[in-house]
């Protein structure tokens, strides 16, 4: 698994607690590259939905699917969280 | 009341009414809609059943009424894993697969119909004037959901059953106004779906908003593009998470919520973020919606006016269902056709709208490789964790005996077979099952072996 950078840590700890994940995957397991959706972590929908309040909570960012790209960041917490770094910048 | 030996309409609306809205703004009339559907039901290939996968709603409508008007059966599974889709093929022998760019599997035969609407579109359309008409009796669709015996069980559905219960929700779900538009949050496949946001815009004039919007600014945005008056389809998970966004939303007349209790608080806060009159919908697939109440007005849910709950044999009668249907919860009624919930009547699990039985994930999860005994149960919200989220539904958990002790193996084994909302959440490995003498597992052992798993003993 490749080094999570301290951004996709905070990221990822994020999940983790807005699922309640914390007791069957800790944060620094979460491999960066790895898909969170399907085989990876095998979140669903309305973790999806989970995921992007808190988001939007923590960083003011809003997710929405109309937007290119949001369906690509789900992808991996690193796609993630370029997504949500390249948001707040623009 | 419709009965099977008559011929019932698939479609009453006016010709000019738009029928679906699509993100883009542009629509598709009633007319459009039938010229599309002709053609595209005759390049479908010949089958009896028909494998609907289509993610647009307008896609799925289509291709839903193409199979009708082919006198196919539509096959609704619970989620769209690869093992659903070979199990269902299995099950009906020549049964293909209709999608608009899902992944489906290689072995069956698959029909990707966005190309066949291209041809449907262009100069050389049919005109369609007259509507098809639909012989009560044929079998519009096989919906499938976790029987209690944990065999996933066919609930079959003619189209005297579909007509009837439509003209029912309408009357219940949208009271006197006939031209409302509507956004749904679930998927069209759900029979709750199926039964608002696809088999109503059929039999009213509703327009129905072609997409699926999942995070609150997308719905929001669509809310904006229907023109009012608007009904808003949606469930508890999606309402809260609607809320908690703190995004202002247009106006919605009615918002209906079903697939999990709507918590009371909730409810008032989606009439007051909405202006609208909630309507929380309580129903099952064998039988469709059967009951509604306003959970911040009434604890007492009143029962559809068509069914008739018996309590000698527990249960539900109507006529316009192929036979009477045991429901997965006891009904405790109050005073004539008002009733309670007093618990659940079976091992039925609901999370999110997805059925299941603890049963079949029980089997499902002893097939897993290196998995040599297993329990999966409801944990009570008191020991789900501070975080559980109960609009979610029920909290699930699992302890497993075996090598390796791969969590992530199990959890994508499991999601073979069910809906990834099915999957356990916390899945523990043990040396033994905390069986009694007798070999049994009782309830209160495998919770304090949970407990004690969760404390990190």
């Amino acid at each position: 698994m490749s080094e999570q950078s301290p951004q996709e840590k905070e990221l990822a700890e994020l999940i983790v607690s807005c699922l309640d994940l914390d007791e069957d995957v800790s944060a620094d397991e979460i491999d960066p590259q790895e898909a969170l959706f399907g085989e990876g972590l095998g979140l669903d929908s309305i973790d999806a939905l989970e995921i992007a309040l808190a988001v939007s909570q923590k960083y003011g960012v809003e997710m929405q699917a109309e937007d290119d790209g949001v369906k690509e960041a789900f992808a991996s917490l690193r796609t993630l969280c370029e997504f949500i770094h390249q948001s707040k910048a623009a | 009341m419709p009965a099977a030996g008559n011929n019932y309409p698939l479609l009453q609306r006016d010709p000019a009414s738009p029928i679906v809205l699509a993100a883009d703004g542009s629509v598709v009339t009633t007319a459009e809609f039938l010229c599309q559907l002709s053609s595209l039901a005759k390049q479908l290939p010949d089958a009896d059943y028909v494998l609907n996968l289509c993610a647009s709603r307008y896609h799925f409508l289509l291709c839903f009424c193409a199979a009708l008007l082919r006198g196919q059966s539509n096959l609704l599974p619970p989620g769209r894993g690869e093992g659903l889709q070979r199990e269902l093929c299995a099950s009906y022998p020549g049964a293909y697969i209709v999608h608009d760019g899902a992944p489906v599997i290689a072995d069956v035969r698959s029909q990707d119909i966005r190309p066949l609407l291209a041809v449907a579109a262009g100069p050389n359309r049919p005109q369609v004037n007259d509507v098809p008409v639909l012989p009560g009796d044929q079998l519009a669709a096989i919906v499938f959901t976790s029987g209690s015996t944990g065999t996933p069980s066919a609930i079959k559905k003619s189209w005297h059953t579909f007509y009837a219960s439509t003209q029912l929700n309408a009357s219940y779900m949208l009271g006197e106004k006939p031209h409302y538009s509507m956004l749904a949050t679930v998927p069209g496949q759900h029979m709750y779906g199926l039964e608002t946001s696809i088999l109503l815009p059929l039999l009213n004039s509703l327009t129905v908003f072609d997409g699926q919007p999942l995070f609150p600014r997308d719905v929001q945005q669509a809310l904006q593009l229907l023109p009012p008056p608007r009904v808003l389809v949606s469930s508890p998970v999606h309402l809260r998470a609607l809320l908690s966004s703190g995004l202002n939303f247009p106006k919605a007349d009615i918002v209906l919520s079903a697939t999990a209790p709507l918590d009371p608080a909730l409810g008032k806060q989606v009439e007051d973020q909405f202006a609208a009159s909630m309507c929380e919908i309580y129903g099952c697939s064998e039988a469709g919606s059967l009951a509604y109440r306003n959970p911040a007005v009434d604890e007492d849910w009143q029962l559809f006016s068509a069914f008739n709950f018996s309590a000698d044999d527990n249960l539900l009668h109507a006529a316009h269902l192929a036979e009477p249907v045991a429901l997965q919860d006891r009904l405790e009624f109050t005073a004539g056709k008002r009733f309670r919930l007093a618990g659940r009547a079976s091992d039925m699990v609901n999370i999110a709208g997805k059925r299941g039985s603890l049963q079949q994930l029980n089997q499902v999860l002893l097939q897993a490789d290196g998995v040599l005994d297993a329990a999966v149960f409801i944990v009570p919200p008191e020991l789900a964790g501070a975080r559980h989220d109960a609009a979610r539904g029920d909290c699930l958990a699992a302890l497993v005996v075996g090598e390796p002790a791969d969590r992530r193996a199990i959890a994508a084994h499991l999601r073979r077979f069910v809906d990834p909302a099915l999957v356990p959440r916390h899945i523990n490995f043990v040396h033994a099952l905390p069986r009694s003498e007798t070999g049994k597992l009782p309830r209160d052992r495998l919770l304090a072996e949970f407990v004690r798993q969760r404390k990190g003993g």
